[in-house]
């Protein structure tokens, strides 16, 4: 589905974008995976083989994207850019500071937007003149529409995500390029990230937050990776601006 | 590793499957390895969708329908339950389309879209579900919606209201048939212009209905019958296992909110 693509995914290390990483590779795309956890990223290389290559990746650092786009279109055109790096900062208001809330936004959208500005940039000068063709896939959350105590940075930095996929995806569109920019908001699913929240171990958590899914169980990092190989895909070359939910009916029902 | 995209050795049910989206959607789940029960109203039609299917060396039969009747969806699934077994998916796409503006637009006319649009799929989700339930599948039904379901289209009141209904339809199937053992997925397919039969007998064959088709969404393309059968095959398929309830929109960017 995804032969003789290129695709870079932040986050690559761990949890989803590992996921995404090991799939987009067996749908036959070279992955330029990136990650600040390189411990995760040589699991990753382990994973999905030799169209996998690791870079060292801070996604709030401007001369790091920089790095990686040299490598990615060093040979030519990158087709594919899954900005899922992400983190989840699930303190409550009264004892988040102002610095806290900072981080989850330059993690979640500042990072995202200067990735993909500049890949847009480096996308439009690789076609020469001619239509760019590339696919944007932003990794946003549940969180975009549902809201839980905890949400406070998590939620509204998704949420802007979300916001600048559908922003993105109509000027892309009226520029006269074929750049298609979605998003995946996933619901609650097993990763060191959603792992990471709470210091009681995953066994003795209450749970609590299945109760609000229809499916009745918590999602597979493979339901998302499926997704984004979806959206990467010629199968959704007439799709823009989407936002597909994957959280077993919890947004829409 | 797997694929799990692939429909091999799963029996799919595609209503309106005589033209349009519902023959794409038809040929392409059996190209995928999906066992097809095409039906729609017109023979000669169905004859030609199935033709498609075993000519690329698929499998499929046609089962003449009136979606409006109760008692034909008995029969259909009767046929099913002969024929091929288990249903693991049921696509109902079969619908109608008019333009007219409101005032215009009598009691009738409103009714009539209603019964094709609304009952009918009312209909066939139900007898799917039932079915489903029976026969403890781990089914996928989708709807097929339309853009027109979430956002106004001008001249369009009883068909964007008709799909409104269908949108909320699925909803609220996805929450029954999350519940069952196994669970059944339900999604809404809200497509956007899409180039079919269904454009161009109500609005013409022209350059200037194209330009509206092309213009009105941000991709500046015409959106194709191709293009929903590859999202069908998506929501039918284990690739999208945790997702039931939504309004999967395929428009070209056209209702971007």
């Amino acid at each position: 589905m995804l032969e003789g693509k290129k695709a870079i995914v932040t986050g690559a290390g761990s949890g989803l974008g590992q996921s995404i990483s090991v799939r987009l590779a067996a749908y036959g795309a070279t992955v330029i995976g990136t990650d600040v956890n390189e411990d995760g990223q040589a699991e990753t290389k382990a994973l999905a083989g030799g169209a996998f290559e690791a870079l060292h990746h801070d996604v709030t650092k401007t001369q790091d994207w920089d790095a990686v786009f040299g490598a990615a279109f060093q040979e030519g055109i990158c087709d594919i850019l899954v900005n899922n790096a992400g983190i989840a900062d699930m303190t409550t208001i009264p004892d988040m500071s102002l610095e806290q809330f900072r981080k989850s936004c330059a993690v979640n959208l500042l990072g995202p937007f200067a990735g993909t500005k500049a890949f847009i940039e480096r996308v439009r000068a690789a076609a020469g003149g001619q239509p760019a063709q590339a696919s944007i896939i932003n990794i946003t959350s549940v969180a975009v529409k549902k809201t839980f105590p905890i949400y406070t940075a998590y939620g509204p930095s998704k949420a802007a995500l979300g916001n600048l996929t559908k922003a993105l995806a109509v000027e892309m569109g009226r520029k006269g390029d074929f750049i298609r920019v979605n998003a995946i908001a996933p619901g609650p699913i097993r990763t060191p990230m959603t792992e990471g929240v709470d210091p009681t171990p995953w066994e003795e958590r209450d749970h609590r937050m299945l109760q609000l899914i229809p499916l009745k169980r918590y999602g597979e990092k493979n339901d998302i990776a499926e997704a984004a190989a979806f959206l990467a895909s010629e199968r959704s070359k007439f799709m823009t601006g989407y936002t597909v939910p994957v959280d077993g009916g919890w947004s829409d029902i | 590793m797997s694929n799990p995209m692939t429909l091999e050795g799963r029996i799919a049910l595609v209503t309106g499957a005589t033209s349009g989206i519902g023959r794409e959607i038809a040929c392409l789940f059996a190209e995928e390895g999906a066992v097809v029960i095409a039906t729609g109203r017109n023979e000669d039609e169905g004859a030609k969708t199935v033709e498609r299917i075993e000519s690329a060396g698929g499998k499929g039969f046609f089962f003449q329908q009136d979606i409006t009747s109760e008692e034909n969806w008995a029969e259909l699934f009767a046929f099913i339950e002969n024929k091929t077994g288990v249903l693991d998916i049921a696509v109902h796409n079969a619908g109608a389309f008019f333009s007219k503006p409101l005032t215009e637009t009598s009691v009738e006319d409103f009714n009539w879209l209603w019964k094709v649009n609304v009952d009918a799929t009312f209909l066939g989700v139900k007898y799917t579900l039932a079915h489903m339930k029976k026969m403890k599948t781990a089914g996928s039904i989708m709807v097929m919606s339309s853009l027109a379901g979430l956002i106004g289209l001008d001249d369009c009141t009883a068909y964007c209201a008709s799909k409104a209904a269908v949108t909320q339809l699925a909803k609220v199937a996805a929450s029954e048939g999350a519940t069952y053992d196994p669970p059944v997925r339900v999604n809404s397919i809200n497509p956007g212009v899409i180039w079919t039969e269904m454009i161009t007998k109500e609005y013409g064959d022209s350059p200037e209905v194209k330009a509206f088709a092309m213009d009105g969404n941000a991709l500046q393309t015409v959106g194709e019958a191709i293009d929903i059968a590859n999202a069908a095959l998506f929501l039918a398929s284990e690739a999208s296992g945790y997702i039931t309830g939504s309004a999967f929109v395929v428009d070209g960017g056209r209702g971007v909110d």
